[in-house]
């Protein structure tokens, strides 16, 4: 714990806040390429700075989609969407500094009810998954890759053809079981695989550039933003009045969070939507209703830590940000999984109180950036595209020194956009990159030690759970097709 | 990401927040693109399916497998020779919705007069990023990035005085950043200057 006191933890924590702030107020720029930039430099750090950094930055930057949103009606960040609804017509009445001050206090309580839930389940989440074999394993990726294609949005088709192609590509390197060199062409440096953290920044970082440079978005006129001081107490009882829809918000987004490939967008658009439904001001809703603001602010904020319980209990990514985070944590020597708490348990806890510190420190900095909105909006956006360009690079580089690493970091940047012109989701293609070794690993040793019988996979109780929710998953847009199919025959005459 | 509606759900498409009392979509400038006119919907996909599906099989076939493998293991083929096999089958599936022409929502209305700009645009930028890493093993990260900015902003619009001077503070920052304080060898380049 005094670790964490320690200027070389907490400067480095405070500027990542600052970055993320940054990063999530500007427009286009997403919370997952904020911590794709990010990543690369923390490994220079001490492991609890550099945990703080990626933590603060990720909470951070959804908090600050939320300013344009409000502002601008222009989201910072995908996971902000939501919030633009009631928050741009507040705003539009000359409430906007109360919409955003609201929101900050339910990201900040989103936030923390979703870091006590980490705190609370995931333990016990690992005290039953001590009892998981290789096939449970195998059959969790399986689940993870397949509910990543079917709740991120877009087709499920191409959700699942991009997790594929993300598993092909994990393939590339030494085979870990028998040590054969699979897809290396005869380079060295393809022995280790395809670096995870260089496909990232390309993804996420280069790809963006890309899309901008397509859209051509950015040269929006600098809107009025007024920048007086910011209503806190009477947001205060706004949010007590709304508590428990405050409290509903975050415990969902936390659960959808948990959902591989789920991520924050579909969690604060769930919470909108189910507040909307069960509201006694449900009609309100998108005419200014401060519901509409509380319940995807907390929701979105909520979600982020959520992600992280499959993340350190599984090893299986809730969303983008822990996709890199897992990547990351190798360099920290965590070893997600069932037994983390007994291997890296001071880290864990370290992370925990990191969380929970996060979002008292975010009303901080969520505060200073609500004030100086004004000035990142002033800021060339051609400008900071061409710095996403060279920290990219750089980034990609200075993780190995490897030049190889920036020809990865490209062509995953041009593979990146591709996928967002074609509507293919990226995170499927993300989980399969880090599900896709752990799905055969699991698979083969399974196999191995059941001495080539496939029928032990089918008996297990975990396992038959596994795959009816497998099964109901693949079900259920098929059986949602054919009534409405059904629907469309009876209404023809 | 998806097409947002404010009855919670997510829908395939562009970033798209509805003003309730404007009643129409206006899409935000995350999404701005004007429609999904790259082509027919999942062609462009389909084929990049098809290709990487190839490699695997075509490469994967010809993979070096080991003499001796413990009992009950398929082997190092199976995994990347089945994922070809679905790539190439997802690829074909796709390919052949894209030739029927199902086209995206709201493609190419309005946008056929920027269809050239954009097109120039995006061109420029996309190969400015594959030349410098193609260039940085020659010329080194210094220099590289230094005209990287300076040509990236002055196409932008910006003045010559103004890229050059974001550039230089760019790679100061980066310098201190990268070069001083974590100590990483940025790359120098086979030329041999000594920026």
């Amino acid at each position: 714990m005094s670790e964490l006191l320690q200027p070389g933890v907490w400067i480095p924590w405070l500027l990542a806040m600052v970055f993320g702030i940054f990063v999530g107020a500007t427009p286009g720029l997403t919370a997952t390429m904020a911590v794709a930039l990010i990543v690369p430099v923390s490994y220079y750090m001490d492991p609890n700075a550099g945990l703080a950094m990626i933590i603060g930055v990720s909470f951070t930057a959804i908090f600050a989609g939320d300013i344009p949103a409000t502002w601008l009606r222009i989201p910072g960040t995908p996971a902000s969407a939501a919030a633009t609804l009631d928050g741009y017509v507040m705003a539009r009445k000359g409430r906007g500094d109360y919409a955003l001050t609201l929101d900050l206090i339910c990201s900040a309580i989103g936030g923390v009810v979703g870091v006590l839930l980490l705190m609370a389940l995931a333990p016990q989440l690992a005290r039953f998954a001590l009892r998981f074999s290789n096939f449970e394993y195998f059959w969790l990726a399986v689940l993870g890759l397949s509910l990543s294609a079917v709740v991120s949005g877009g087709a499920v088709g191409k959700g699942l053809l991009a997790a594929a192609a993300g598993v092909l590509l994990a393939t590339v390197g030494m085979d870990g079981i028998s040590g054969t060199p699979r897809y290396t062409l005869g380079s060295s440096e393809l022995l280790d695989g395809i670096g995870f953290i260089p496909a990232m920044i390309g993804l996420f970082g280069l790809s963006e550039v890309l899309r901008i440079a397509w859209s051509g978005a950015g040269a929006d006129a600098l809107p009025e933003v007024r920048a007086g001081a910011l209503p806190v107490g009477e947001a205060a009882r706004g949010v007590w009045r709304m508590r428990w829809t405050v409290a509903r918000s975050s415990v969902m987004g936390t659960v959808v969070g948990a959902l591989p490939g789920a991520g924050a967008d579909i969690a604060a658009w769930g919470a909108y939507g189910l507040e909307r439904r069960i509201s006694k001001r449900g009609k309100e809703f998108g005419q200014g209703c401060e519901e509409g603001v509380a319940a995807p602010t907390s929701a979105n904020n909520a979600a982020v830590a959520g992600a992280w319980i499959p993340a350190l209990v599984f090893g299986i990514p809730g969303d983008a940000v822990t996709a890199i985070v897992l990547g990351a944590f190798l360099v920290y020597d965590i070893q997600p999984g069932p037994e983390i708490f007994e291997h890296s348990g001071e880290r864990v806890r370290n992370l925990f109180v990191i969380a929970l510190a996060t979002q008292f420190l975010l009303l901080g900095a969520g505060y200073a950036g609500l004030r100086a909105f004004r000035l990142i909006l002033r800021l060339p956006r051609a400008g900071v595209m061409a710095g996403v360009v060279v920290f990219s690079i750089v980034g990609a580089y200075a993780l190995r020194n490897s030049l190889f690493d920036v020809g990865v970091a490209v062509v995953f940047g041009f593979a990146g956009f591709l996928f967002d012109r074609q509507k293919v989701p990226l995170a499927p293609l993300i989980l399969g990159l880090i599900l896709g070794p752990m799905a055969e690993k699991k698979l083969r040793a399974g196999l191995i030690s059941a001495q080539g019988d496939a029928t032990v996979m089918f008996q297990q109780p975990v396992c038959l759970v596994l795959m009816l929710l497998l099964a109901a998953l693949w079900c259920g847009p098929l059986l949602a097709r054919w009534r409405g199919w059904s629907r469309l025959r009876k209404n023809v005459p | 990401m998806g097409r947002c509606d404010p009855e919670g759900g997510l829908r395939e498409g562009i970033v798209t927040v509805e003003s309730p009392d404007e009643g129409e979509g206006r899409e935000t400038a995350d999404r701005a693109d004007g429609g999904r006119d790259g082509g027919r919907d999942g062609l462009g996909f389909g084929l990049f399916l098809l290709a990487l599906g190839s490699v695997g099989m075509v490469w994967g076939l010809r993979m070096d497998v080991p003499g001796f493998v413990s009992r009950g293991d398929p082997g190092p083929r199976t995994f990347p020779l089945t994922m070809s096999a679905v790539l190439l089958a997802g690829g074909l599936w796709q390919c052949v919705r894209g030739m029927r022409g199902v086209r995206p929502r709201g493609s190419n209305e309005g946008v056929q007069g920027a269809g050239r700009g954009r097109w120039l645009r995006w061109c420029g930028v996309a190969a400015g990023i594959a030349a410098f890493a193609a260039l940085l093993p020659w010329t080194g990260f210094r220099l590289t990035a230094f005209f990287f900015v300076v040509a990236y902003l002055r196409a932008s619009g910006l003045a010559w005085w103004k890229g050059l001077g974001a550039a230089a503070l760019l790679l100061l920052a980066i310098e201190v950043l990268f070069g001083w304080l974590f100590r990483v060898q940025l790359p120098a380049g086979r030329m041999g200057w000594p920026f």
